[in-house]
């Protein structure tokens, strides 16, 4: 009941703004990937026209080819795209903490105030992170020991159809782990952002609460991986309709409504978290 | 007078007394001739092995003996005789094999889970003549490794004279490892393959051609008969090769299963209380009777019965039509456990062990694959008895070719090696890919141990073959290369042609020389690349328009007559088939209209070639394809950023 009202709060086209917000970080930090790559395919490919010979039938045998010929760009390419993920990792903490502020705050969730609340909670988000890597380490700690007796039990097992089932229970309880791990650093910041004590008291708190609130918070996420899940089928069915079309700018335009909607996903789920506290 | 008469009538009696005597031996001489010729056993075959094996399954072991009549087909009196131990292979890690195959390097930890095996001979001797026993030598004539027991050697007293025959018996007691490689046993599945004493090929000049077992080389043997018959006990059910011709029950809770097979050079067989027989029939076009199908599924492995019995049935179609019928009665498929699968892949005689796992998605068409290849090892290999140990590509490289042509027609619809929404692949790309690969440091025809590593054999033997047999196809014609193979196969069947047979035959077949092919790629170490080096279009006169059209063709390495393509802005194409060995050929001509691309090999026909970016090159590239594949990439990119912690 509680968690159906906080969903229920939390929907509308008020969350699209932040969504775009989001967004538009995203598309900046992967416009360097994409014209990363672009140069990179041009370089190697430069006045060939395989890609147009094989088509989609010996599609890996062009792209084998290319990485063939020219994996001499891979130390070029692969420090660019390390970097760019470690940069928007850390974009990220700075775009969540004013997220999660205006949310709180329940001011109006124009740019300007997303922009003025992540620069003020940016140091206060970046220590939370750094205090949430005990909770990531327990975590993978914990899926290293599940991992390893999962592995012990169907190493010496004959049984196929065991070894299956095993693999689907790692798979379930490594989601159930994640879940909760998330959760913690979830809570911990908004908590770090509501009362403004210090960091290990959210930390406490933000655990407290998860394991007090532990089917709430299992439920929410299980219903925002089914619906993003769901989102990649229907949209990717789509998606390959209008990649079949040929026309550039289309595809590329429906490419972003994807990446959109993944991100107006994660705002719902985000106000969820912070009505739930409320 | 009567002493005359006497003298006279003794003279005669003696001289015709001494003119049947020299007739006599005149027609001994003349029946040694008759009995050499008559015991030149020309149309026997040249070994028959007669085996009584008995399977201790709780012990690991199998006690076993075999009586071997051996014939000497040659022109050369034989005063030794070889034989291969395979099974010591497995005896510990300074044997050739497991050297090779690098476990000098594992773990103490990886050795407490193996189990060695090995073959220990008991008694040898000829029946009704020499001790053999005590004059057994171990030799090593590939490597000289002193560790090595997979080849005896026997100095004999008397040789074996040409068109002569020897018949052995030898006692013998398999310790069974657990699988390292094809044979062995996983709990209560056993598969014995290379397990009884096999002699070696006596060549026409009187060498033996009987090598050390190596990682990385299969097997040689004379065409033979065998009797096999094989106790276990009565709770395992048991698939071989060849023919069951009866089976007994014993008093001490076994069964004794007897086969038969001729005109085979192995024997393998499988036993295992868990595994479910399925038996089909099938008739095959030109043949009279129905060939039977055996099936031995293994727990867990239902899924993969109609996968089996359906690319089987393709495949002796396939072969039918195409080359000739199967002969034999029976084909048997193993499927191995997931234990197991260390012996699955691999071919006998009528058996093969196939494979497959539950783990593998049925979008990765491996069990198609495996079954697939290893019966069309009945043909190349089987029936074609080539030899594995010095010239693998004849069955490895033909097989290969075959397998990609029989899965292309079977996933007429979808990739033949892996089909699914992520990615596509067909398995000619796959083995492509390894062909392409690879230096120019082997030769395809070389002994199968010499290859650079085990890594390079695979890509030389199995892919580049393969991919030359394919390139070739594509550049005569699918019928012909059929053709071929069907002469080829029909000449050479239950003989043992070599490399230098496989090219003489195809060029008589082709009345053309092929000998740049196989010069290159079977008999040398060349690779294929052929490039677009240059074009421009200049424009010399506008009234009426007139354009300098220029392209340069080169050859970078090796050679394939190949087609070349210049493509003109105003839709006209210009073909030429650059059949001359020139390292570049350069077309100038005079048209209204530029250049628009130029391709070697528009159609992709000669899939050797290692680099398919230069085959082609543009003037004016329209960015759009490039824009579209960066635009997937820089998606597939944001999907990911999107799911980094927010």
């Amino acid at each position: 009941m509680k968690l159906l009202k906080a969903i229920t709060k939390s929907l509308g086209i008020k969350n699209l703004k932040i969504a775009i917000y989001a967004w538009l970080f995203n598309i900046l930090f992967s416009i360097i990937i994409y014209f990363t790559f672009y140069k990179a395919i041009s370089f190697a490919i430069g006045k060939s026209t395989i890609l147009n010979k094989l088509g989609s039938n010996g599609f890996f045998t062009c792209f084998a080819e290319i990485f063939r010929n020219y994996k001499g760009m891979l130390p070029t390419l692969v420090p660019i795209v390390i970097f760019v993920i470690i940069a928007f990792s850390i974009i990220s903490i700075f775009i969540s903490g004013g997220i999660y502020s205006v949310l709180l705050n329940k001011e109006k969730n124009n740019f300007l105030n997303l922009i003025s609340s992540s620069i003020e909670n940016f140091f206060k988000m970046l220590k939370m992170f750094f205090i949430n890597l005990v909770n990531f380490a327990v975590t993978l700690l914990l899926f290293l020991i599940f991992s390893f007796l999962l592995f012990k039990i169907q190493n010496n097992s004959p049984n196929e159809s065991l070894i299956q089932i095993l693999f689907y229970i790692w798979v379930l309880i490594t989601i159930i782990i994640s879940i909760f791990s998330i959760a913690i650093y979830d809570f911990s910041r908004i908590l770090r952002l509501k009362y403004d004590k210090n960091f290990l008291f959210s930390m406490k708190r933000g655990i407290k609460f998860v394991f007090s609130n532990k089917i709430i918070i299992l439920l929410m996420f299980i219903l925002y991986i089914l619906s993003v899940i769901f989102i990649h089928v229907l949209l990717s069915v789509i998606l390959h309709q209008i990649e079949s079309l040929s026309i550039l700018f289309i595809t590329i335009i429906a490419y972003q409504i994807f990446i959109l909607f993944k991100y107006y996903l994660k705002i719902i789920i985000m106000r969820t978290e912070t009505n739930i506290i409320d | 007078m009567k002493k005359t008469i006497l003298i006279v009538l003794l003279l005669t009696v003696f001289s015709f007394y001494l003119s049947t005597q020299t007739e006599t031996i005149e027609k001994t001489e003349d029946n040694s001739l008759d009995t050499l010729q008559n015991n030149r056993n020309l149309d026997e075959p040249i070994v028959k092995y007669l085996i009584t094996a008995q399977l201790l399954p709780g012990v690991k072991k199998l006690e076993a003996s075999e009586i071997l009549t051996w014939i000497n087909k040659t022109e050369n009196p034989i005063s030794n005789l070889r034989f291969h131990l395979y099974y010591n292979a497995f005896r510990n890690i300074k044997s050739t094999f497991l050297k090779e195959a690098g476990f000098g390097k594992k773990s103490k930890k990886y050795f407490k889970k193996l189990q060695f095996g090995e073959i220990k001979i008991k008694e040898m001797r000829i029946i009704n003549g020499e001790e053999l026993y005590g004059k057994i030598r171990y030799i090593s004539p590939d490597d000289q490794n002193e560790y090595d027991r997979t080849v005896i050697e026997i100095n004999l007293e008397e040789p074996v004279q040409p068109y002569q025959s020897i018949t052995i018996k030898i006692g013998f007691v398999l310790t069974i490892p657990k699988i390292i490689a094809r044979t062995g046993f996983s709990d209560d599945y056993f598969f014995f393959g290379q397990w009884f004493p096999k002699i070696g090929v006596l060549q026409n000049d009187g060498q033996w051609n009987c090598h050390q077992f190596h990682r990385h080389s299969e097997f040689f043997a004379d065409y033979g008969e065998y009797k096999v018959d094989i106790t276990i006990p009565e709770n395992f059910i048991i698939g071989a090769t060849g023919n069951l011709i009866k089976k007994e029950k014993n008093v001490d809770k076994t069964i004794t299963y007897f086969y038969e097979e001729k005109n085979i050079h192995d024997f393998a067989w499988t036993a295992s209380p868990e595994f479910k027989k399925i038996v089909e029939k099938i008739k095959l076009k030109g043949n009279d009777k129905n060939t039977t199908i055996e099936l031995f599924l293994s727990p867990f492995h239902s899924g993969a019965k109609q996968r089996y019995l359906n690319s089987i049935k393709f495949a002796l179609n396939f072969f039918a039509e195409n080359i000739f019928p199967y002969p034999y009665k029976k084909i048997t498929i193993v499927d191995p456990p997931l234990k197991g699968m260390r012996s699955s892949g691999m071919e006998y005689p009528t058996l093969i062990c196939a494979g497959y796992t539950k783990l593998v998605p049925d979008s990765i068409k491996f069990t198609e694959l495996v079954t697939i290849h290893e019966f069309g090892h009945q043909y190349w290999y089987g029936m074609i008895g080539t030899d594995e140990f010095r010239e693998a590509w004849l069955d490895e490289g033909v097989n290969t070719f075959f397998e990609m042509e029989i899965l292309d027609a079977y996933f007429k619809n979808s990739s033949s090696f892996i089909a699914s929404n992520l990615i596509n692949i067909n398995d000619w790309e796959k083995n492509r890919l390894g062909c392409v690969s690879i230096l120019p440091v082997d030769k395809i025809n070389q002994y199968s141990w010499k290859f650079l590593n085990g890594s390079y054999y695979s890509d030389y033997v199995y892919s580049k073959a393969s991919t030359l047999l394919r390139s070739l196809k594509n550049y005569i014609g699918k019928k012909k290369m059929y053709d071929f193979f069907k002469f080829y196969a029909k000449k050479f069947k239950f003989k043992h042609p070599k490399t230098e047979d496989f090219i003489n035959t195809f060029n008589e077949f082709m009345d053309k020389d092929f000998s740049w092919a196989f010069d290159q790629f079977i008999n040398g170490s060349s690779n294929l690349d052929n490039s677009v080096f240059m074009i421009e279009s200049k424009k010399i006169d506008s009234n009426p328009i007139k354009y300098r059209n220029e392209a340069i063709f080169t050859r970078n390495e090796g050679y394939f007559p190949v087609e070349l393509l210049i493509k003109l802005k105003n839709g006209k194409h210009i073909k030429y088939f650059w059949e001359e060995k020139e390292k570049w050929k350069k077309i100038i001509f005079y048209e209204n209209s530029p250049i628009d691309y130029a391709v070697v090999d528009p159609d992709f026909k000669i899939l050797l070639d290692k680099n398919l970016i230069n085959n082609s090159k543009i003037l004016n590239p329209k960015k759009t394809r490039l824009r579209a594949i960066a635009s997937k990439f820089g998606f597939l990119f944001q999907n990911i950023l999107s799911l980094l912690v927010m």
